[in-house]
């Protein structure tokens, strides 16, 4: 197993593509999914992230760097100075840049927060993706979440009276 | 890179993770997107994991009359949103009696109505968001009345069987006992007697909730002028411990009024207006902290310029809490918000000219269960007055 300067335990994650991307431990651990195979002791050598390509995976793990838990060094912009309230509006100011993508990079995010069982991402893109949806018209949604409307006319007609209040 | 037409739909698992988050507004718009996501959403598995995820709905209920061909009155139920928008009006559904909170928490309507041609009347359980019949009920003849006031009857839910149970008031005579009567299940009525009818005291009674399947009775004794809580297990029908209410200790104020609300959904809660020396009213909100011990805890004091508040429950995430306060001269009402750390009330909505009859909160369960059983029954009492929760309330409060 990989170690560092710093005595901190180092995992390498590869994606599907070939890339490889060495992380702390303790920031690979952000995931549930690898946490558990880190605790089974399945991850010896480097762990095949499938599903994952490089360029979702790499944006992952920057989100895992600045979410783990800052108990020593970790997380450059983190200080043992800063009051917690601080840092957590600090940390909300941030993830409310990293999720500043596109479409399609924000579904891939979703997908890949929960493969590998992130709940806080899974929680930012989730709540993101809301904002976008709540106020939009039913085609709008359809069109946005590649949702095809089976409804028969007169069916459609039927569910809409009975939530009409949902449209005021 | 595809191009946005081209995008692969997400997984239902991520759909259902993604709208989870949603309003329950939102949620009811959404079921119209396709029957996939109807069936998603109406699904139990999600109905679940979104009740964890995302506030009630907050609805208002008022009651309205029409006159029904041939005479006699039929009673609609109005949904209000917190915009003041009419979200749904149900139809003779009856006249509103009160609100039972059943299985998960979940508000149902009952409501009577009078059945053609003779006196006697049907009680319906309803679900107030969508109309539907849960169930209507059952012979109310006691055998005993010759004159029967629906005030005389208090409706909960047994816990956790979920029977709607009537419980017949009788006073505290003991050779009246009280009595208890399962909703659908005709007239077969079961003597409870009353824990405070054998003994001297004699007591005012007030107002009844009933919170996780016992029924609470706010009585306060003649003589002593002390607060008690009978306490009536629905389920087993026995009579549990009673409570001794909070005492207030301030001799220089004046209590002008008192009652039970649930607050929090599962916490019992007495509220008491008082009145001090300099005229200011304040409502001080007494949270029952331990129900073995009886312990009170006096857990707000919001002053008011004498308005009637009713607790509801403290916000998501912080410790203010939302009530809802009316003022019967003139007819307005309004939810509030109260800081705690501030000492201040400030008003979510103003309602003018409308007071709501309850404010209820809605999961998304409400909006798209379709379960409806119908049990045919009737009742009997021949004379009603309007009755329920903020009806008392409001007869208590003109006279102040």
């Amino acid at each position: 197993m990989a170690t560092r300067e710093a005595g901190k335990k180092m995992i390498m994650l590869k994606s599907p593509d070939g890339m490889e991307f060495e992380v702390e431990e303790a920031v690979a651990m952000e995931s549930q999914t690898i946490r558990k195979m880190i605790e089974d002791d399945c991850a010896d050598t480097a762990i095949l992230i499938p599903n994952i390509n490089s360029k979702i995976l790499s944006r992952v793990i920057e989100y895992c760097n600045k979410h783990v838990p800052t108990t020593g060094a970790t997380g450059a912009a983190a200080s043992d100075t800063v009051a917690p309230a601080a840092l957590a509006e600090d940390l909300k100011i941030w993830d409310a840049e990293f999720i500043k993508v596109n479409r399609a990079t924000r579904f891939d995010l979703i997908q890949a927060a929960s493969y590998l069982n992130i709940k806080g991402l899974l929680d930012l893109t989730s709540q993101t993706t809301i904002d976008t949806i709540s106020d939009n018209s039913l085609e709008e949604i359809r069109s946005f979440l590649s949702t095809k409307n089976d409804y028969l006319p007169e069916e459609e007609q039927t569910i809409r009276r009975e939530n009409q209040w949902a449209f005021q | 890179m595809a191009s946005p037409a081209m995008l692969p739909s997400l997984p239902d698992d991520l759909i259902s993770e993604i709208l989870s988050w949603v309003p329950v507004k939102s949620a009811c718009r959404f079921c119209c997107v396709s029957r996939g996501w109807h069936a998603l959403i109406s699904g139990p598995a999600f109905v679940a994991m979104h009740r964890s995820r995302t506030d009630p709905q907050l609805l208002l209920l008022a009651v309205s009359y029409h006159r029904k061909e041939g005479g006699g009155i039929s009673g609609d139920l109005q949904l209000v949103d917190v915009d003041g928008e009419v979200m749904r009006v149900n139809k003779s559904v009856g006249v509103f009696w009160t609100i039972c909170y059943g299985r998960d928490d979940a508000p149902d309507c009952v409501t009577f109505d009078f059945r053609e041609p003779s006196d006697f009347f049907v009680a319906k359980v309803i679900n107030p968001v969508t109309g539907s019949v849960l169930m209507a009920t059952t012979e109310l003849d006691d055998g005993a009345s010759s004159e029967v006031y629906i005030g005389a009857f208090k409706v909960g839910c047994a816990a956790p069987s979920g029977a709607y149970k009537v419980v017949r008031l009788r006073g505290n005579n003991p050779h009246q006992p009280w009595k208890v009567l399962t909703l659908g299940d005709g007239a077969n009525w079961r003597q409870v007697g009353f824990p405070a009818a054998t003994q001297s005291t004699r007591y005012d009674q007030g107002s009844v909730v009933t919170i996780n399947g016992v029924m609470h009775f706010l009585y306060t004794s003649v003589t002593s002028c002390e607060d008690y809580i009978f306490r009536l297990d629905l389920e087993s029908e026995k009579w549990m411990a009673k409570l001794k209410g909070p005492t207030s200790g301030e001799l220089q104020t004046d209590v002008l009024i008192k009652y039970l609300v649930r607050f929090n959904n599962d916490t019992l809660c007495l509220v008491q207006s008082e009145e001090h020396l300099n005229n200011n009213v304040c409502t001080n909100i007494w949270l029952l902290s331990d129900h073995a011990k009886g312990t009170w805890v006096k857990a707000y004091t919001v002053s008011a310029d004498s308005r009637l508040l009713i607790p509801l429950r403290t916000m998501r995430d912080s410790p203010k809490m939302l009530l809802y306060g009316f003022s019967s001269c003139k007819a307005t009402s309004a939810l509030q918000v109260y800081d705690p750390l501030t000492g201040t009330c400030t008003d979510l909505v103003k309602f003018e000219h409308k007071i709501y009859i309850d404010v209820l909160f809605c999961d998304l369960e409400c909006f798209v269960s379709r379960k409806s059983s119908l049990v045919g029954c009737r009742l009997n009492p021949y004379s009603f007055s309007m009755s329920n929760f903020l009806r008392d309330l409001v007869g208590m409060f003109h006279i102040m």
